[in-house]
């Protein structure tokens, strides 16, 4: 069996439980619920002919008071750094935590997904911006919690990118 | 050990067991469950099986083994839907310590605070947003201080309309005409109602000879003209006798559109005119 340990992390608000909830239980709820420590959820992935089970380790949110704590990360195969697309603010504090995560745990396989993609007119996030981390060799993608859009695919890119190593 | 009397030692181990409800394990490690022992129920941990592997019967404890030796602390682990735990892990020789704590009751304080703290959070970075979209600021990084600059620009505004003697009016989505600049003492003298404005007051009632012109200015405010669309001069006189020569411009400021009234010292020609 592959079982695997994916964290989500990122800004507060973003949505990291709501895509949890979208990609395991296709459930959507518009009311924010803050997250503290960890809430753990298990989905299995077929990829191909292997049965992937995933740990979800879902993450509170950073902010102003509380940084994430990287120890969580320990074990992980893989996270993704979630951003809020129509925040600036949660790219510029996903990337310093990436930069965090590389420091305590090293390189390990990682996506940045920008949700809430069905908010257009309040998208926040420039295509400069975008190209910065392509260039970077990052894969980033836009999905929607909400709609269900794009969050499936994130989960298989980010497995995908596991799977290379 | 810290140097504490006996009898503090045993108070802050009864406090512990009866508040965090400790529960151990111990795993080889390579990863492989020897014993465990404590409050293992209440984070479904009871029933493990001596000799295998750990992070198939513990998912929390997935990824961290063979350990590196390094102390991890893991605070406030969902185990259970409504169970929290602290997690620690140390190394003693060959083996480690699994030490679990509940933590749920501090986890269901800190939600309410954080909760309220994030809310607040959120609701300010949009109201950020809102107001630098208004003020025409795409990155508003201070909203005080940039409310600070819109408020002294209107007061300027406000000044220069008064210094001009013009009165303003902006065209409703209703048509109907509101007053919005501070109505100068012509103005009162020829209107005295002018003095406590109310949403009633319409230019073409207080002046019946502007009729035909506020029609053509309807045109010009629909097709959103650019420029200014101006009235012919007429004179009218005050209670005091004073003679009075005014005239009237339609403009269109973005989505605004606007009436000015201002008294003119000598009669000009109607028309389109560069503004």
């Amino acid at each position: 069996m592959i079982q695997k340990k994916i964290c989500m992390v990122g800004a507060f608000a973003v949505g990291k439980t709501s895509l949890v909830s979208r990609f395991v239980d296709s459930i959507f709820s518009d009311k924010y619920h803050t997250t503290v420590g960890v809430k753990i959820a298990k989905k299995v992935l077929e990829i191909g002919t292997e049965a992937w089970h995933l740990l979800l380790w879902d993450l509170a949110g950073e902010d102003e008071f509380l940084q994430v704590r990287t120890s969580y990360l320990c074990g992980s195969s893989g996270y993704i750094l979630v951003v809020d697309g129509t925040r600036r603010a949660t790219l510029d504090m996903a990337l310093d935590i990436q930069q965090r995560i590389v420091d305590a745990v090293g390189p390990v396989p990682f996506i940045i997904l920008f949700n809430k993609a069905d908010l257009t007119q309040e998208w926040d996030i420039t295509q400069e911006a975008c190209a910065g981390l392509a260039q970077k060799g990052w894969t980033w993608l836009k999905a929607s919690a909400k709609t269900g859009e794009g969050v499936e695919e994130a989960f298989e890119a980010l497995v995908a990118q596991m799977q290379e190593r | 050990m810290v140097d504490l009397p006996s009898a503090v030692q045993a108070h802050v181990v009864a406090c512990c067991l009866a508040t965090r409800a400790p529960a151990w394990l111990l795993v080889h490690q390579d990863g492989r469950f020897q014993a465990g022992q404590g409050a293992l129920e209440r984070y479904g941990l009871a029933g493990l099986q001596s000799a295998c592997e750990i992070e198939s019967q513990v998912p929390c404890l997935q990824g961290l083994w063979p350990f590196t030796g390094t102390p991890c602390y893991l605070p406030a682990l969902e185990i259970l839907t409504g169970t929290f735990a602290d997690i620690h892990l140390f190394a003693e020789h060959t083996d480690v310590w699994v030490l679990f704590l509940d933590a749920t009751a501090q986890v269901v304080q800190q939600r309410r605070l954080q909760q309220k703290a994030n809310e607040m959070r959120w609701l300010q970075d949009h109201y950020w947003v809102t107001i630098g979209q208004r003020l025409g600021h795409a990155d508003l990084q201070s909203p005080v201080h940039a409310l600070r600059e819109a408020l002294t620009t209107l007061a300027l505004l406000t000044q220069t309309l008064e210094a001009l003697d013009m009165v303003v009016f902006e065209r409703m989505p209703d048509g109907a005409l509101q007053l919005t600049s501070t109505a100068p003492a012509w103005f009162i003298n020829v209107c005295p109602e002018a003095a406590t404005p109310r949403d009633g007051l319409q230019p073409g009632s207080v002046f019946p000879v502007l009729g035909p012109f506020l029609q053509e200015a309807e045109a010009f405010w629909a097709r959103q003209g650019t420029g200014r669309y101006t009235s012919l001069p007429w004179s009218l006189g005050d209670a005091m006798a004073q003679e009075y020569s005014l005239e009237a411009s339609a403009l269109c400021c973005g989505k605004h559109q606007l009436l000015c009234l201002v008294p003119v010292p000598r009669p000009r020609c109607p028309g389109v005119s560069a503004s």
